[in-house]
Formats: C-alpha cells, structure tokens, sequence
C-alpha cells in the first residue's frame, strides 16, 4: 500500500489526497456491486 | 465473496434497524397527521391520544384466533385518510404475535424492544426497493389495509433486516395485527386453497399457512372480494427465483381508544 502511495504523482499531500479519494471510489463501486449481485438473493418479494 | 456475503447479510441489517428505529416514532406522528386532518374535515370525534400500539386479541393454546370472541366485523372507519402518505414514507406497524410466543392473549405496546424482537415491523408506502430497504412496504396500487380489497405487502426474506424470513411458520388461523391510522386490524391467516380468487391460478407449491408462486404471478396482489392482506417474499431464502405467499383475511377492526376526558 505504501508503495501504492509512492508511485502516485504530485507532493506527498496531494498523493494521499488521491489515495482518499480513490479508495472512496472503490469503496462506493463495491458497494454498487453488492447491491446489483444482491438482487440475486433477494429481491424484496415483488411480483410482477 | 466473504465480504459481500457479509454485506448483505449484516451491512444491509443495519440500514434497515435504523429506518425502522426512526419510523416507529414517525408512523405515529402519521397517524396523529391524518386523524386530525379528518376530524378537521369531516367534525367528527376521532380520539387522539398517545394510546397507539396496544392490543389484545383472543387466542387459544396454539396461538390461533378464536374467531367466536370477536366482536363482529365492523370496518370501523367511517372516515379514511384523505390520502395515503408518500412513497418511502411510515404507513403502518405489522405485528406476527405467534411467531413470538403462543399464549391465552397476546398484547403489545410499540417499543423499541417489540420491534428488536422480530415479531413487529414498521411497513413503508411503495414496494420499489428504495423503500424495501427500509422495512416491509406497502404495494400502492392495492387498497390502504383495513380497506375492502386485497392490501399487498412485501417484504425481504433474507437481506434488508429479513422481516419476512419467517413467513413460513405462519399457520392457517394465525393472527397478523396490522395497526393503521383508522385503527387496529386483525387479519386471521387463511388456507391457500381458500384465499386464491378463482381455481384458474395455481401455486406452484402450497402448505398449511402459504403458498409458493413464480415472481410473474401477479394475480397474487390483484383485486379481491372481501378485506385481505396479502404478503409477499422471496423464495427459497437465498435465492429470488420464487416467492412466497401468505394470505390473511380481516376479521376484526377496533378503532383506537379514546384519551381519558375526551370521549
């Protein structure tokens, strides 16, 4: 991960700042996922 | 896969604790909005009081109503809400007092620890998912329940809180309490064989106290003669390739009490 962080471009503020933020897209693109495969297993019992 | 595993079987849970920890106290600021609103137009006398939630229905050792006990059927509501609340807003509280305990008489207070024990659930208006992940929710197109008609509610049976995961313990006779704005409606669970409109549509499997139907089966939350509440989940848990049904008709509606020195 620290690696990760040192291969990012910019000054080491901006670089953490990049880190944040690309780990809150990740986090929110998970979270998009599950919530598209969980329709799979369950879809709230609607018919139709 | 453990992670998403664990998302929807818990992460989801806690969205869904949380709306039905603020809808518990919203539902009766609803309910207290629409009586007013009716006293206001109509002149009548409709109590408003903090005696919301408490119940007591007559059941015998096995938890099934003793329909002889109860007062005959009378809707009751001579005045009905001028409209139903908005789509993702509280409609109504459902209660499943056998899936608690099966004792003489079962009665409750709305509470937090009544609906951390599983057995009641505040119910949401519109059956898209943004609203499903809040509790059970009420299909719009089908009647207000303790109207006449078939009032639909589904609900997730294994993600979202699961607040139908146990559906299928209910039994044929079976009270589900379902507490409205215009009062307490008792609906007693009734055979499928029964409750299905016409012998033209067929379950795919049926059991003492539910049905299994396939997710095209729309007949299921169609018209009905009669006052019925028809709940729909998903099935088998784990999976939505199928969808369970129970049906329940109403055979009692009590009007809230009157607050003390204002009858």
């Amino acid at each position: 991960m620290k690696n990760f962080l040192n291969r990012l471009p910019g000054p080491a503020p901006v670089r953490v700042l990049l880190f944040v933020v690309m780990v809150v897209v990740a986090l929110v693109a998970l979270l998009v996922a599950f919530e598209y495969l969980g329709r799979y297993f369950d879809q709230g019992g609607t018919l139709g | 896969m453990f992670a998403f595993v664990a998302y929807q079987l818990w992460g989801t849970g806690l969205v869904t604790a949380r709306e039905q920890s603020l809808g518990e106290e919203r539902v009766v600021e609803y309910f207290e909005e629409a009586r007013t609103e009716a006293r206001i137009e109509s002149g009548q006398e409709l109590p408003i009081g903090d005696n919301y939630g408490t119940f007591e229905i007559p059941v015998d050792g096995e938890g099934k109503v003793v329909e002889e006990d109860l007062p005959d059927l009378n809707f009751g509501q001579d005045w009905l809400p001028s409209e139903a609340p908005s789509r993702g807003k509280p409609l109504a509280v459902i209660t499943f007092p056998t899936l608690a305990t099966r004792t003489e008489t079962v009665s409750r207070k709305i509470g937090l620890a009544d609906l951390d024990d599983k057995v009641s659930y505040v119910v949401y208006q519109g059956e898209d998912l943004g609203t499903l992940r809040k509790g059970p929710a009420h299909y719009t197109d089908s009647p207000l329940p303790g109207e006449l008609g078939n009032a639909a509610i589904a609900g997730h049976r294994t993600t979202y809180g699961a607040p139908f995961s146990r559906l299928d313990q209910l039994e044929e006779g079976d009270p589900i309490i379902v507490e409205t704005a215009t009062g307490i409606h008792t609906y007693v669970v009734r055979s499928p064989s029964v409750a299905r409109p016409n012998r033209d549509f067929v379950s795919v499997h049926e059991s003492g106290g539910w049905s299994v139907v396939l997710p095209s089966d729309v007949w299921v939350v169609g018209a009905k003669e009669g006052a019925w509440l028809t709940l729909t989940t998903c099935h088998p848990k784990r999976s939505a390739r199928q969808r369970l049904i129970v049906f329940a008709e109403l055979v009692a509606t009590t009007p809230y009490d009157a607050p003390e020195g204002d009858a």
